[in-house]
């Protein structure tokens, strides 16, 4: 027969002491804190890839809508046929009055920055090509 | 006495049940975008473009890192470019065992020359692989979008 009266055997069953484990958790939580450091989110330019084999001369099919992204003297110039154009704003006005079914190629000569092409792929998507093709030169 | 006893039982009775739960979801927020994130991450100056609406990819895709100075870097470690095919050749074959397709992310630096990106894009396209994604760096929010792509 258990003479303890009901409250005391509820109050020493119910209790278990989490101190420590609230002092780890909290341990964790200032080192995670400390130590993690912010990663921004990125955006993403997916064009389609092909590897160009033709001699350059013989690259019929890609006069007609190609981007050539160059570099002269550290600048970046962007070719459209016998046009020159040289910043973003411009390209994709040039690009917008294209037709749009043919897609658009993109080819960036190996001294332009990486910046230049991306501005290229991103001015044929702002200019609304359905199909952007990367095309690297002949190496 | 009976009195007494309530006393007790009422006075040191605080329900830590919430502020646990949400220190437990606070670490595992930390765990999981911290560590992960930035081990796959090389530190890098990607173009600031907008970039496409694309869907995330449906498997995580290899990050292949390309430095200011035109090396190869994947989780870390540097690669040759026939070292690094050898590793996409490896990859793409896991893929095509769980009949997948390789989803390749490159990660190039804005500074870089686009020459160890074209020979990656002639030796990703003579492997069949078609398909790739380049990754930006978003603008600042209220940044005017346009502006260019002149090099410096």
């Amino acid at each position: 027969m258990n003479f303890t009266p009901k409250s005391k055997q509820r109050s020493t069953l119910l209790r278990s002491d989490l101190t420590a484990m609230i002092d780890i958790i909290f341990q964790l939580l200032i080192f995670f804190l400390l130590s993690t450091t912010y990663a921004p989110p990125e955006g993403h330019l997916e064009p389609a890839l092909r590897a160009d084999h033709q001699e350059a001369g013989a690259a019929a099919d890609l006069v007609p809508q190609l981007v050539e992204v160059q570099s002269r003297g550290g600048r970046t110039v962007f070719v459209v046929g016998q046009v020159e154009v040289p910043d973003k704003d411009s390209l994709v006005a040039l690009l917008s009055t294209l037709p749009k079914q043919g897609g658009l190629f993109v080819r960036a000569q190996n001294n332009a920055q990486v910046s230049g092409a991306m501005a290229a792929l991103q001015a044929a998507r702002d200019a609304e090509f359905d199909k952007v093709t990367y095309v690297p030169p002949p190496q | 006495m009976r009195r007494n006893a309530q006393q007790r039982s009422h006075l040191p009775n605080i329900d830590l049940t919430a502020m646990v739960d949400v220190v437990f979801l606070l670490i595992v927020f930390f765990l999981t975008t911290s560590s992960l994130v930035e081990q796959s991450r090389t530190p890098l100056e990607l173009a600031e473009e907008q970039g496409e609406d694309l869907p995330p990819p449906p498997t995580p895709p290899l990050l292949i890192n390309i430095t200011a100075g035109g090396s190869y870097v994947v989780e870390g470690d540097e690669f040759s470019l026939d070292s690094l095919l050898v590793r996409v050749a490896q990859e793409d074959a896991e893929s095509k065992r769980r009949n997948q397709a390789l989803e390749v992310t490159v990660r190039a630096d804005h500074r870089a020359a686009m020459a160890p990106v074209n020979q990656l894009a002639t030796a990703l396209a003579e492997r069949g692989i078609r398909s790739w994604r380049l990754a930006t760096q978003l603008p600042a929010a209220g940044a005017n979008g346009g502006g260019g792509g002149g090099g410096s």
